[in-house]
């Protein structure tokens, strides 16, 4: 009952900081994406979030969250709601394995994961958008969609260490992941 | 066979629902309405947006005043020019019996979010349908064209940019008059392409390229950009010409939304009659067409300015 108990208020406490993330990561993509960009190339917060909470919470949580954010995701794009659902669910679980399998607090792994991550759901989104008839291919856009990625990889390690310099808890060794 | 233990039926589990209820989304949930998480962000962003004006302003505000001085002088200078070349054009039109133009009513919106990656898609409008914007209307920067309202909500819009692939302008070549589709591309380098043009049109590099009034959404001479280059299409029958755009639309705060001057007579002081005599855009800016009289400019979410 303790147990149950426990794990469930670790498992809020856990959403509770998604959602926080998820807000700041909208906050800061919304706001200032035309200062952070960079040859045209605009780091993937969402895929940030969504990454170092599934390493936090582990494979199940992680796919829910990462249903979530790709429902967020989805939203703000307005052509249909589930690609990027899917998308972020299958990378919250894949993230989550790599969490419980790897040294998640080495940030080379978390940009490595950041990276992979965004260059997938990158491709993916960008397939999606050339879909539609007439619009031609897309492979004119892998670079950008690269340089993204790696933009975001390298970000993201960085805005942790910040954040724990700035005195942040630190979710990684504070959190267990499931077992 | 390794069996698998409780917790990896329950992540797979999980993973199975939500990889379902994805797919289910994606085959049924075009009709749901996801407009309420784009205005919620919209609200979210707000006090961010307005922090971000707040520094802006204290930062730029001196250097922006002393251009804006020298802008004013200039103005001034081209309105006393354009004045007689209205008043010329207007006997002139007179003289040849040709009707009145109808100039597009510009709604000034600020953007409150900007979504899409890697590269900006949709713009997030401070303005909705109770401004008088509809789906359709085409969003414009000082610069040129920024692309073309996509839904609309009561106190918020949303503007596909000219970057989204699914989107498509009629424009043609100023001078010239070639025509082609706008639209992004990525097969081999990202950006704007003027396609379907014919082999016979001359078009050179630098050019303007502006909307035809061909489209059912986009009237005539709204500026969009310049031409960049000018190629084949990959099966050689029509040119495809690359426009470098004239808004940047990575950077924009504000835009115009252009309204009907048929919607907005009722409610402005100027009317459809007032609009095409109203002052014309300055030779320096690249809004070519005619702009409303400022008193037709109406404020977001409220009456005429």
């Amino acid at each position: 009952m303790n147990r149950a108990g426990g794990r469930g208020a670790t498992l809020r406490t856990g959403f509770g900081i998604l959602v926080v993330w998820t807000l700041a990561a909208l906050l800061v993509r919304g706001s200032l994406s035309d200062v952070l960009a960079v040859h045209g190339a605009r780091p993937d917060f969402l895929v940030m979030v969504l990454v170092y909470w599934a390493l936090v919470a582990g494979p199940a949580p992680g796919t829910a969250a990462g249903f979530l954010v790709g429902l967020v995701a989805d939203a703000d794009l307005g052509r249909g709601l589930g690609l990027q659902a899917g998308l972020f669910s299958l990378s919250g679980y894949v993230v989550g394995h790599a969490g419980q399998q790897l040294i998640r607090e080495n940030p080379f792994l978390q940009g490595g994961l950041v990276g992979v991550v965004a260059a997938g759901v990158g491709v993916a989104r960008a397939a999606a958008l050339f879909s539609e008839p007439g619009s031609g291919g897309w492979m004119g856009a892998l670079p950008l969609v690269l340089g993204s990625a790696l933009y975001s990889a390298l970000l993201a390690p960085l805005l942790y260490w910040l954040a724990l310099r700035f005195g942040l808890p630190d979710p990684l060794s504070r959190v267990p992941a499931e077992e | 066979m390794a069996t698998l233990s409780s917790g990896d039926r329950r992540e797979i589990a999980v993973l199975a629902v939500c990889l379902g209820a994805s797919a289910l989304l994606l085959a049924f949930g075009g009709r749901l309405d996801t407009a309420w998480v784009a205005r919620l962000e919209a609200g979210l962003l707000w006090p961010a947006n307005q922090a971000r004006d707040f520094v802006e302003s204290v930062s730029f505000g001196r250097a922006e005043n002393q251009r804006l001085k020298g802008e004013l002088l200039r103005l001034r200078t081209e309105k006393i020019l354009l004045q007689q070349a209205g008043a010329e054009a207007e006997r002139l039109r007179r003289a040849l019996r040709f009707a009145e133009p109808q100039g597009p009513v510009l709604l000034p919106a600020r953007v409150v979010g900007v979504w899409g990656e890697p590269w900006p898609l949709v713009f997030q409008l401070s303005v909705g349908s109770e401004d008088g914007v509809r789906a359709g209307q085409p969003v414009v920067a000082p610069e040129g064209l920024v692309g073309r309202v996509a839904e609309v909500a009561a106190r918020s819009a949303r503007a596909a940019l000219l970057t989204d692939p699914a989107l498509a302008v009629a424009c043609e070549v100023v001078p010239g008059g070639a025509r082609g589709v706008l639209r992004f591309r990525a097969e081999r380098r990202p950006g704007l392409y003027l396609s379907l043009v014919p082999l016979t049109d001359t078009v050179r590099v630098g050019q303007e390229v502006a909307t035809s009034g061909l489209s059912a959404f986009f009237p005539q001479g709204l500026p969009v950009g310049a031409v960049a280059r000018v190629g084949r299409d990959p099966n050689g029958l029509v040119q495809e010409i690359e426009v470098r755009p004239h808004a940047p639309l990575g950077r924009l705060r504000e835009v115009f939304v252009v309204v009907d001057v048929e919607r907005l007579a009722p409610w402005g002081a100027a009317g459809a009659d007032s609009a095409p005599a109203g002052p014309r855009a300055p030779a320096g800016s690249a809004m070519a067409p005619a702009v409303a009289a400022p008193d037709s400019v109406r404020a977001p979410g409220g009456g005429p300015r």
